[in-house]
């Protein structure tokens, strides 16, 4: 199993943190040291204040090691090719990269954009692509992604990507700005004030609104709440509890909202919204 | 060889597009303007002031800076080869193919710059004009290759590779004498392979292996500082 090291910290306040195979969230994406570590432990840089260590290793020296590292910055820069394809296929071929860049895209539904100009991505675009191409390295050895929830993939498919390298016991650490995409993601969480790295114990914790619906469509209101941008998680169980839904999001009056909208929108009665406690959430490592 | 080839495709990308064509033409346009003053007042001397004024004494630092800039995005060197590195690239193959290509390209439009002076400021195109431009075309290009070198070491420093325009500044005071003081510098052996002041009297292939052994010094030094 991998494990990074960090250590240093921009003030007197030093830390020294291992991370082993799993997911870490470290909470305090708005930090203004969050992008130097991002790109620290993507072998970009080498922060006076920061060391970075994999497996005792070096990634800003270490091209090898740095070929297995997959990352996602706050902002991408556009492709160096007149297509997004002809940017991706020399880095792929250094990467050694078994896999073409339109299967890695076409993995998350952006097959078509292999063609594109790279001139016409947004910013978000250019994120969703990173990521795509972070997330198809087939053995890497650390995933270090800033906000990889909210880089214009589908929630559901990313978190699932990261929770099968996390289970193969790859070093999967992310730079978040809400504790609630800590919990959905089930990970380890950290704290990240003015460059320093802390463990969970001196966060707030984080508010998991989680509501029972009765419904008299369960299955047609759980299609309708997917594209809820409020809703993190939607249950349902057919067979012990038919007609129910159990729905989560980290704000109660956004979840509960957008459970209302839904239903109205889909033409679909509900019986009942009940406050539940939350489940905890374990944090997920290597199985 | 891959991190290498991956660079040389960035640089060429980067060097595409209208604002690099600009600075060309503007130097083109410059050198013209004055080569055509210069033969207006003195038409025996015309081609001698143009390359040492306007073609080696300001165009051709200057377009070896701004496009060494352009290819560099106007940062650091070892920024500019993020794309690279990011997939596991070895910085220092990524650098030699970044400033190769940039290196070759300055190295061309100087000499169209150079043929353009002397073939403008003499006014004929007969067979000595023909082979003074061809002359100071080479010596053009080879001035241009150096100054990427020395613009990339330059690139180095500072956080944003304010180190390069330092070296621009370095160039224009020192490389200005023919003492010990310039031998270090690239303008110091232009001017003495275009007729200037000989440096510590070295002859004109003197000069010219001067020129090629601090290209291939300034890059060896580039090259071991940047990480791998």
């Amino acid at each position: 199993m991998t494990l990074v090291q960090l250590r240093g910290g921009p003030g007197p306040d030093r830390f020294d943190v291992s991370l082993p195979g799993g997911i870490h969230a470290i909470v305090g994406a708005r930090d203004p040291w969050a992008t130097e570590i991002v790109e620290a432990l993507a072998g970009l840089c080498r922060p006076r204040w920061l060391e970075v260590r994999i497996d005792g290793r070096h990634p800003y020296r270490e091209p090898e090691l740095r070929r297995s590292i997959g990352s996602l910055l706050p902002r991408e820069e556009p492709g160096e090719a007149p297509t997004v394809g002809a940017s991706m296929y020399p880095l792929f071929g250094l990467r050694g990269a078994a896999r073409s860049p339109t299967d890695a895209l076409a993995d998350f539904g952006l097959g078509a954009w292999v063609g594109r100009r790279t001139s016409s991505l947004s910013p978000l675009e250019r994120r969703s692509v990173a990521l795509a191409v972070a997330l198809s390295l087939p053995a890497p050895s650390l995933l270090a992604l800033h906000e990889p929830l909210v880089a214009g993939l589908e929630r559901g498919q990313v978190v699932a990507a990261l929770s099968r390298h996390a289970a193969r016991g790859v070093p999967v650490v992310v730079v978040l700005s809400s504790g609630g995409d800590a919990v959905e993601l089930g990970a380890q969480r950290w704290g990240l004030t003015e460059g320093r790295i802390f463990p969970a114990e001196g966060l707030p914790s984080v508010e998991v609104a989680c509501f029972r619906i009765e419904a008299d469509d369960a299955r047609a209101l759980a299609g309708a709440l997917s594209s809820e941008a409020g809703v993190t998680h939607v249950a349902w169980d057919a067979a012990r509890l038919p007609g129910h839904l159990s729905v989560q999001g980290t704000d109660p009056p956004t979840v509960a909202l957008a459970v209302l909208r839904s239903a109205h929108r889909a033409g679909l009665g509900i019986r009942s919204i009940v406050r539940e406690r939350p489940p905890r959430a374990e944090p997920r490592g290597p199985s | 060889m891959r991190a290498l080839s991956a660079a040389a495709r960035l640089a060429l990308f980067r060097l595409r597009g209208p604002s690099l064509v600009l600075p060309v033409v503007v130097a083109a346009l410059a050198v013209i303007g004055i080569a055509t003053l210069e033969r207006a007042e003195a038409p025996g001397r015309a081609a001698d002031y143009t390359l040492f004024g306007v073609v080696f004494g300001w165009t051709l630092p200057l377009l070896a800076y701004v496009m060494t800039g352009r290819v560099l995005g106007s940062g650091r060197l070892d920024h500019a080869l993020v794309p690279v590195s990011r997939a596991g690239g070895n910085r220092r193959a990524a650098a030699a193919g970044l400033l190769g290509v940039t290196g070759a390209s300055v190295a061309l439009a100087s000499a169209l710059l150079a043929v353009v002076g002397v073939l403008v400021a003499r006014g004929r195109l007969d067979a000595d004009s023909i082979r003074d431009a061809l002359l100071s075309a080479s010596i053009a290009a080879l001035g241009g290759a150096t100054y990427v070198a020395w613009f990339g070491l330059g690139s180095l420093f500072g956080r944003s590779g304010g180190g390069r325009a330092a070296c621009l500044i370095v160039d224009w005071i020192l490389g200005t004498g023919h003492t010990f003081a310039a031998v270090a510098w690239p303008r110091a052996h232009l001017v003495s392979l275009i007729g200037g002041e000989p440096v510590l009297g070295f002859s004109s292939p003197e000069s010219a292996m001067a020129l090629y052994l601090l290209a291939a010094a300034y890059l060896g030094l580039t090259l071991v500082r940047l990480p791998r």
